[in-house]
């Protein structure tokens, strides 16, 4: 089981890399495929332009974005689709060209075989994979993707490579014709690309429930999209991307729940594919022996069991060593790398976009606890965890909430002017208590709707009374529409969204202007807190009719 | 070790080959001297390739032994690999291949450091005649190229021993006589050549000794000579007599050397009788002169022919088919 490392030493590589690399084909091949994800990148740019037009302008992020998760989706039927082919015959192809009879005459060893040709089967798919990054890094022209969701996407798509490599490797040994071996690896493939999403969705809809998220831990799309998440974008077909990432099981549950981020798929599909990878390896060890194939001595018998005691290690202390970061039970010891998971009463609120984010308070609490006096709604950590910390920016108290949406509601009026009402009186406008998300950014984090507690509603009208209008608390949106949809009885009514804090400090709210169907309008602002004061830094998301 | 052990290049003992029910090779005892050209001769299924797939450490047998320059294989054949060359009745060339960095390929199989790979790539070439080839590509090969380009392959780590299967097979007389001169070459130079062939004439002109093998059996093994001897004495003689058919049997019967007797009723050899005969030419002329001292009238009086595939076929009978 010596496993040559120096690897110009193993004759096959040479041998492979020499016929493989020689003449037109290889450089065509090359080409052809670089010319195929370019076309298709482009393809891809059009149509989210096309796509955008529609909605708003164009954002240079959601093009990165998609071109991003188009790309990676690409290579990575790339990767599906070749690696079987360039391995398959590696094994059966010898003994069909009568040629591995002369090998096993020599004193090179039938697993130095198995190396080289994986080596230089995998070394032709790599080439073909880094050829390509150049290209993909045109991505952070447009922006919106992180370095680091591209690494892990590279690493999902090696790992995939070097799994179906020995896969059809596997089959080649096996079956022993390069046709039935193809034939067979192309069949694994395709059942674990599309088997576990099939049986998700036809899990879910006999039995009308969620299917089981590790139904999907086996597909590479899924691991794919699960790793590079943050970074695919929900603009072209969100929700697509949403359930390939094995994301689809949230829909409406709080599984984001109390107390925990889940491990995103791809961490369970990885060392899946590396102990699908090793076993292979290891059986087609024997497969390629010309004798005495299943007697295996007690030396190689313990290297064998040593390499899957040794992986089976590596992938424990790997989740043990981030089983901090997710994971974590209810009530259980806690501790918190990661700033933002900020117990609120009891009641955590992570949304999973982009990254972790905190619930107003004042809607988390039932409305009528708060009681006068209680400033700080929700501020404890946890209390069983070693007291970390928290940054001062997470924590929110009622005077924040106050000062944040009135920080949102003066722009929103800066941007509609002076509205003038009856002279004699001031102009009134309504505000819902009622939160609602879907009125701002389309990207922007959305969180179910909550009520404003009676504190932060005094707070804000004390805070606005300075402004030339009057300002209503109403129970809901509909209860002052006319039959019309026009607001009756006041200048307009401005509904508001919850608050998103982020891990570094600011906060994102949704906010619209409403006073007739022709006439509404709203954004998601950016929040920044200084010397105190909530101010607006920024805005995504315009739309206005 | 004994010189005469020495001398020994491959040793079997009672090697066996078993594939399921059938017996490729039964309790086989070889024994090849050292810098010599052996023949394993056999009809198609005999069991030449099965030996020397076992031979050259590619078969394991289900019983027996090999000994190599007096060293028991089993075990380490890995390392018995080093000092065998072997070529495969059928083989494969690599595609998009050159010839020479297709024996430069197994000469890095054989761990051969880079000088010594260039200059024994460049020699076997100009050995097997395919220096000018060197740039071509493999496939372009005429069957005859390839042939000899295999031998080279076998060659490149300076083997002691060379197991050929089949190396004339598939090819025209020129490419046969060519290839005839590369073995007697090799042979010259002191190697141990053995080689399988279902044509007996190929092998007589170049080997200096011969196993003949039938049904996984070797049925004769010896130097040529001896075969041949061995093998003639026992012959079948035609006698055709005009009358008294019963009084000649018994004339026949109590001469010395003469076995069974059987008699000829078709209508073309009526009169005919073939008799198993064992004796020199000495013998047979004293026997035809007793029949004409007892007043037989013998028409014809012939033994059967003494070539190489006379003798082939007489022991071989034709039963593997």
């Amino acid at each position: 089981m010596r496993i040559n490392l120096r690897l110009w030493q193993n004759p096959i590589i040479v041998k492979e890399v020499r016929s493989r690399m020689r003449g037109v084909r290889a450089f065509a091949t090359l080409t052809g495929i670089l010319i195929l994800l370019g076309g298709i990148s482009y393809a891809l740019y059009q149509l989210v332009l096309v796509n955008m037009r529609y909605s708003s302008a164009p954002l240079s992020p959601q093009i990165g974005q998609a071109l991003f998760s188009g790309l990676m989706f690409l290579e990575l039927m790339l990767v599906c689709g070749i690696t079987p082919a360039v391995t398959a015959g590696a094994i059966s192809g010898e003994q069909e060209k009568l040629t591995y009879e002369m090998l096993l005459a020599t004193p090179l060893r039938p697993v130095s075989i198995l190396w080289g040709k994986l080596i230089s089967a995998l070394g032709y798919i790599f080439l073909l994979l880094f050829a390509a990054v150049p290209m993909s890094s045109l991505i952070f022209i447009f922006g919106g993707v992180a370095p680091r969701d591209m690494f892990k996407g590279l690493l999902i798509l090696g790992v995939v490579a070097v799994m179906l490599g020995v896969l059809a490797l596997f089959m080649s040994a096996l079956l022993g014709r390069t046709g039935r071996a193809t034939v067979g690896s192309y069949v694994v493939v395709l059942a674990m690309l599309f088997g576990p999403m099939f049986l998700a969705v036809v899990l879910g809809v006999l039995r009308e429930v969620e299917p089981p998220r590790w139904i999907l831990v086996a597909s590479p799309i899924n691991a794919l999209f699960s790793a590079i998440l943050p970074s695919a974008g929900n603009s072209m077909a969100g929700g697509l991307f949403w359930f390939l990432g094995g994301d689809f099981w949230r829909l409406n549950t709080s599984v984001i729940s109390q107390t925990s981020i889940p491990r995103p798929l791809y961490h369970y599909s990885l060392p899946l594919f590396g102990a699908i990878t090793l076993v292979l390896y290891l059986v087609s060890t024997r497969l390629v022996q010309p004798t005495r194939r299943w007697r295996i001595s007690r030396r190689d018998g313990l290297i064998a069991f040593g390499l899957v005691a040794g992986y089976a290690g590596l992938v424990a202390v790997a989740f043990l060593l981030t089983t901090g970061r997710y994971e974590q039970n209810l009530g259980g010891l806690q501790a918190f790398p990661q700033p933002g998971v900020v117990q609120v009463e009891r009641q955590v609120m992570v949304a999973p976009y982009p990254g972790p984010v905190l619930e107003p308070p004042a809607a988390a609490a039932n409305p009528g606890s708060g009681e006068a006096g209680e400033t700080v709604v929700a501020l404890t950590p946890t209390p069983l965890s070693p007291p970390p910390t928290p940054k001062p920016s997470l924590l929110i108290a009622t005077q924040d909430v106050a000062s944040i949406y009135t920080a949102v509601v003066q722009n929103v009026l800066d941007r509609h002017g002076p509205l003038d009402g009856n002279s004699s009186e001031e102009p009134v406008i309504f505000l819902p208590s009622q939160t609602d998300d879907a009125t701002g950014d389309p990207q922007a984090p959305v969180m179910e709707s909550k009520t404003l507690s009676e504190d932060v509603r005094d707070a804000v009208t004390d805070l606005l009374a300075d402004l030339p209008y009057t300002f209503r608390w109403v129970a809901a949106r509909a209860q002052v529409l006319d039959e019309d949809q026009q607001v009756a009885g006041a200048q307009g009514l401005i509904t508001l969204g919850n608050i998103h804090m982020q891990s570094d400090g600011t906060a994102l709210v949704s906010a619209s202007f409403y006073s007739s169907p022709s006439r509404a309008s709203g954004r998601t602002y950016i929040l920044e807190q200084s010397q105190g004061v909530w101010q607006v830094t920024g805005t995504t998301g315009d739309w206005e009719s | 070790m004994t010189l005469h052990e020495d001398h020994i290049a491959i040793e079997t003992s009672s090697l066996t080959r078993r594939f399921g029910k059938i017996t490729a090779v039964e309790d086989l005892n070889l024994k090849v001297l050292s810098g010599s050209l052996f023949g394993l001769i056999g009809p198609n299924g005999a069991g030449k390739t099965t030996t020397l797939r076992m031979l050259a450490g590619l078969l394991e047998p289900s019983s027996g032994e090999i000994t190599i320059h007096g060293q028991p294989v089993n075990g380490n054949w890995r390392e018995m690999q080093r000092q065998i060359g072997y070529m495969p009745d059928f083989f494969g060339v690599y595609e998009d291949l050159l010839v020479w960095e297709y024996l430069d390929f197994f000469a890095r199989c054989y761990d051969l450091p880079a000088d010594r790979r260039q200059r024994v790539t460049n020699d076997l070439l100009e050995l097997v005649d395919l220096y000018d080839k060197r740039e071509a590509y493999v496939q372009t090969l005429s069957r005859g190229m390839r042939q000899r380009l295999c031998l080279a392959h076998a060659l490149v780590h300076d083997p002691q021993v060379l197991l050929l299967d089949e190396p004339a097979s598939g090819l025209d007389p020129r490419a046969r006589v060519e290839m005839r001169e590369l073995l007697r070459e090799l042979g010259s130079m002191g190697k141990t050549i053995v080689l399988s062939s279902h044509i007996l004439t190929e092998l007589a002109e170049l080997c200096d000794s011969v196993g003949i093998i039938e049904k996984g059996r070797l049925v004769a093994s010896g130097s040529l000579d001896v075969i041949r001897n061995q093998v003639l004495q026992s012959r079948v003689l035609r006698i055709k007599v005009l009358s008294a058919k019963e009084e000649a049997q018994a004339i026949l019967r109590d001469q010395p050397g003469v076995g069974e007797i059987y008699e000829q009723n078709g209508n073309l050899d009526a009169g005919v009788l073939e008799v198993e005969y064992v004796g020199d030419d000495d013998a047979l002329a004293n026997l035809l002169e007793t029949l004409l001292d007892r007043k037989v009238r013998v028409v014809s009086f012939s033994g059967e022919g003494s070539d190489l595939e006379e003798v082939f076929l007489r022991l071989t009978k034709g039963e593997v088919a």
